[in-house]
């Protein structure tokens, strides 16, 4: 069946019917032939038998007289019986007596003659031999060659019949087993169209219709149920996967608005505070205004009308002209704070050194006014806004100069050492270590009560009244702007009785902070 | 040949009526003889200098030998006017002085970038403008040559 391995189930089917039936066919024709022929043979034994026997009893007389011619003639009379071909008759002796040489006269040679009666079936004739029985005495052998026409023609119409039956059946099997395979191939072939429609298409609102309640029909069944199920969960899928991407969607959108929100709040927060810084600087600059005014008509008040004015009225002039200074101090004191971030200057390599001596000679008048002393040991190099230092440094080293004890002179100490910071600082946002100084400015004056600690670096801010110690309450806040801007840090210490200690951190390089040059 | 230092006029831009008041009274008490003349914003000045507007009368607005700039002004402000004069063919050679309130760094940069002849903060006092009008009325018209202007 190899051949037919690939070929459609309807045609195995057919084949299989066909094949089947044929066989079955095959086997009722051979059984009948064989049984046929057996009783074709059976009868011409009989007959060849029965014709011996007559053939013999008529040769007696013959051979008892030893009268050859009269045996040949009787044997002649065997030309009645086509079938015969050839006959013989042997004496008591068994030599040959007579014989008949059949309708064709054609010389043949009798097989050896045997004892007793025998039936022979050789080179395609039949033989017989029997014995002339008289008085239970044996006088002679009649034999008898018949051929088997009789029998082949029989055979050959048999094989006729069988070819032309078996011929007809097999046009009737064909036709019936084509339509009786229907029964199960339809149903398959239908199975087999709508898998390939759902494969090729996905398409899995096909369905097989079911045409009978048998195995297939259960399949059927099943296929579709199967297909149901798919298609039901194609469509929860595509359900899921359409709220996911919905679900995705919104994310994003969300996602989108909050950058957007946050990078108009970002701007916004930029905008505000260059807006904030604008407006310190200009607001303390147009302050400088009215304030230059007061001073420059009260100067005038004083020059043209002293005469006019009693000392009471001088007094107040007096008074109105100092506060009018110490506004004027108070608004350059936010003026320079303002300007630390709005008006600073990108970094550069400065040597701090340097700039402590031009800080030293700005103060110089002040040092030797209170006869104080200003000790360093040396400052590094570092990138920094070389005015923005000085401004430290001398706003440092003035309130050490300022904030003394009366009669102690005052002596300010300037430290420095390298401080390894180990990217824990919260402006080393890289984590790396960046290297750092370390500056201690210390005085010997009247320090500070501890918890004012980180309030004193706040604008305006002062710790001491004004008849005690000048000041606007700015330097420090100034100080922190400064050093903030630089990415660094500024503490003050004060143990009772020791002085005021600030302490400066600030970062070496400034190449790994992005901030801090000038907008 | 030099001028009788006694005419050469002088403009001055000055938005603020009392700086203006003040600069004046300098002026009187430091008995500065010359023409003083005042305007009042950076495009009256330019106005004043091309004769346009109501200064279309040579008479009114005679060519300064010296102005004085405020920088801060409303409509043309003073840096603006400075740019415009400096490039101005006939108006270049005359001398610009800065007076004003701004000590910021830029703006003293910014000034001499455009071709100003000095820079002065306004004093706080009035003693000090005083000082101021003084020392420039001896330097500009006492110590140094001022180009002679072909129109007056």
């Amino acid at each position: 069946m190899r051949p037919f391995r690939n070929a459609p189930i309807r045609v195995k089917l057919t084949l299989l019917l066909v094949g089947v039936v044929s066989i079955a066919l095959l086997l009722s024709y051979a059984v009948f032939v064989v049984n046929d022929v057996r009783m074709i043979q059976e009868a011409t034994r009989n007959h060849l038998s029965a014709l011996a026997d007559v053939v013999g009893s008529n040769t007696t007389a013959a051979l008892n007289f030893t009268n050859a011619e009269s045996a040949a003639e009787v044997l002649g009379s065997l030309k009645l019986e086509p079938t015969v071909v050839y006959a013989r008759l042997y004496d008591e002796r068994g030599d040959p007596f007579a014989e008949y040489p059949g309708p064709t006269g054609v010389h043949r040679t009798p097989p050896p003659l045997p004892a007793g009666e025998t039936f022979l079936t050789q080179d395609g004739y039949l033989h017989v031999f029997q014995p002339i029985m008289q008085e239970g005495q044996s006088i002679g052998t009649i034999y008898l060659q018949a051929s088997r026409a009789a029998l082949y023609g029989q055979l050959r119409q048999y094989a006729i019949i069988v070819v032309a039956g078996m011929s007809l059946s097999l046009a009737i099997m064909v036709v019936v087993a084509t339509r009786l395979q229907r029964v199960i191939s339809r149903p398959i072939q239908h199975l087999v169209d709508a898998a390939q429609t759902v494969s090729a298409k996905a398409d899995y609102s096909t369905r097989v219709m079911k045409e009978s309640d048998d195995e297939l029909g259960v399949l059927c069944e099943a296929f579709n149920s199967m297909l149901s199920q798919i298609q039901q969960r194609d469509a929860e899928l595509a359900q899921h996967r359409q709220n996911l991407e919905q679900l995705v969607q919104e994310r994003t959108q969300s996602l989108e608005h909050k950058t957007a929100e946050l990078e108009d709040s970002n701007s916004e927060l930029i905008r505000s505070n260059t807006e904030l810084q604008q407006f310190a600087f200009i607001a303390s600059h147009d302050l400088q205004e009215p304030l230059r005014k007061v001073q420059a008509f009260g100067d005038l008040l004083v020059n043209k009308y002293q005469d006019k004015i009693d000392d009471e009225g001088r007094d107040y002039l007096k008074r109105m002209q100092t506060a009018a200074t110490r506004m004027r101090a108070l608004i350059d004191g936010l003026l320079s704070y303002s300007r630390i971030a709005s008006k600073g200057q990108p970094f550069t390599s400065v040597n701090l050194h340097s700039v402590l001596q031009n800080v030293l000679s700005d103060l110089e008048s002040r040092i030797e006014q209170t006869g104080g002393k200003v000790e360093c040991d040396g400052l590094p190099t570092i990138e920094a806004d070389a005015l923005q230092m000085q401004q430290l440094l001398q706003n440092l080293i003035g309130n050490g100069l300022k904030f003394c004890h009366p009669d102690v002179p005052p002596l300010v100490t300037i430290r420095s050492r390298p401080y390894r910071n180990n990217g824990q600082s919260r402006r080393s946002t890289s984590g790396l270590a960046s290297e750092e100084c370390e500056i201690t400015v210390q005085d010997n004056g009247v320090g500070f009560d501890q918890q004012f600690a980180e309030r004193m670096f706040q604008p305006f801010q002062r710790l001491h009244g004004r008849d005690q110690f000048e000041g606007t309450g700015m330097g420090l806040a100034i100080c922190r702007k400064i050093v903030e801007r630089h990415g660094g840090r500024i503490s003050g210490t004060s143990p009772p009785g020791q002085g005021a200690a600030f302490v400066i951190t600030l970062p070496v390089t400034q190449s790994f902070r992005t901030t801090g040059t000038k907008s | 040949m030099n001028q009788h230092p006694e005419s050469i006029v002088i403009l001055m831009a000055e938005d603020d009526p009392d700086d203006r008041m003040l600069t004046r009274q300098a002026f009187k008490d430091q008995r500065l003889a010359n023409d003083l003349r005042i305007v009042e914003d950076g495009a009256e000045l330019m106005d004043f200098l091309h004769r346009r507007g109501k200064y279309t009368d040579p008479d009114i607005s005679p060519r300064p030998g010296l102005i004085l700039l405020d920088l801060n002004m409303p409509k043309l402000d003073g840096r603006e006017a400075l740019a415009q004069i400096k490039a101005d063919r006939s108006l270049r050679h005359i001398p610009v002085v800065i007076l004003t309130t701004s000590k910021a760094e830029e703006d003293v940069f910014a000034s001499y970038d455009h071709g100003a002849s000095s820079y002065i903060t306004k004093p706080v006092s009035f003693d000090g403008l005083a000082e101021v009008v003084k020392v420039l009325g001896k330097y500009w018209f006492e110590i140094v040559e001022l180009p002679n202007d072909s129109e007056t």
